[in-house]
């Protein structure tokens, strides 16, 4: 007795729930999620990410530097990142311009948010984040916030 | 039902602080996602943590999604993306992890956990399909499954190709898997 393609399809699904289910965590991560929308920030577009963008990766790679740099903008302000991954670890260094100095935080999804002090010219760093879809928060002077659009690191 | 309330109600509500209305969006596609996302051969944790971000950009974006009835479609990009980012980053592993250990071309994930001769065999083909079909399968077996509408937009492929190429995939799976008698 040969299955039809729906009983095939249908025989397809139950493999897949028992070999490679949707983790139950990520489904009620995924809900709980809801509580990060962010009403007051202005989101910091991803510009760049030299994981796929830059010419270079292929030679930095080769090079053994497992840096990758991320850029957000929104409008004239800039936030440069350098994300460094150790395993289960990940220090985030980088600048801030265009944007008058003010509090910035580190997040992790699932993670409280972290301080993070500013120096001179912007700079900042941040050491070891746990991995998974990271944001920084950046409350301007002049009272708006800005959040970096989220991505996996 | 929820299953009856469409994109556009759903968006609009849970951009309006709803939290059931984003529960109902989450309960809708992220079995999809994670079917898309196991494509790329990521490990569990990573693409787990796609999927999350995909939600998280969706958040982010709940106030401008153009057309809501092409919500699917829209998801699976931005999960695609964020797929080819994290498989390309080329950082060391997690914690624990064996670097030499990241499969290739080899067993599905999950593969060890299929008793079943036959069903261990249809799933190792599904991974061996190449494309569209595995794609194509994978979306199809999400549970719930997307419309073929859906399936258009996310495969950018006429809706009425799809019924028929879900019949040659469905072929070449159950060849690949020894079901029709003939040599792979």
């Amino acid at each position: 007795m040969t299955e039809t393609d729906d009983e095939l399809i249908g025989r397809l699904r139950r493999i897949a729930q028992r070999a490679d289910p949707v983790p139950e965590s990520l489904r009620s991560a995924a809900r709980a999620a809801f509580a990060l929308r962010d009403l007051d920030a202005r989101v910091a577009e991803l510009v760049r990410d030299s994981a796929v963008d830059a010419p270079l990766t292929a030679v930095r790679a080769a090079l053994g530097d497992t840096a990758r740099m991320l850029s957000f903008e929104a409008g004239d302000t800039v936030i440069e990142c350098e994300v460094t991954a150790r395993p289960g670890e990940r220090d985030i260094s980088g600048q801030l311009s265009g944007g008058t100095a003010g509090a910035l935080e580190a997040e992790v999804a699932g993670s409280p948010p972290v301080a993070v002090p500013v120096g001179a010219h912007g700079f900042f760093l941040v050491r070891g984040l746990p991995p998974g879809p990271f944001r920084l928060r950046w409350r301007l002077a002049g009272g708006e916030t800005l959040a970096t659009s989220w991505t996996t690191v | 039902m929820v299953d009856d309330v469409s994109n556009s109600e759903l968006v609009a509500a849970a951009a309006a602080g709803d939290e059931k209305a984003w529960a109902a969006l989450v309960d809708r596609y992220t079995s999809l996602l994670w079917n898309l996302t196991r494509r790329y051969r990521l490990d569990q944790a990573d693409a787990a943590d796609v999927v999350q971000t995909t939600w998280l950009r969706l958040l982010e974006n709940l106030g401008k999604i153009a057309d809501p009835e092409r919500l699917a479609g829209w998801l699976a990009t931005t999960a695609s993306r964020e797929c080819l980012r994290v498989a390309k980053r080329g950082d060391v592993p997690r914690a624990g992890e064996d670097f030499y250990s990241i499969p290739d071309d080899g067993p599905a994930p999950g593969d060890r956990l299929l008793d079943d001769e036959l069903d261990a065999a249809l799933w190792r083909a599904l991974a061996m399909l190449g494309e569209p079909c595995e794609r194509l399968i994978r979306l199809l077996i999400s549970d719930p499954p997307p419309s073929y509408a859906e399936a258009s937009q996310i495969l950018n492929m006429k809706v009425g190709s799809i019924g028929p190429t879900r019949q040659r995939c469905l072929s070449r799976l159950r060849t690949l898997a020894g079901l029709d008698g003939s040599e792979p």
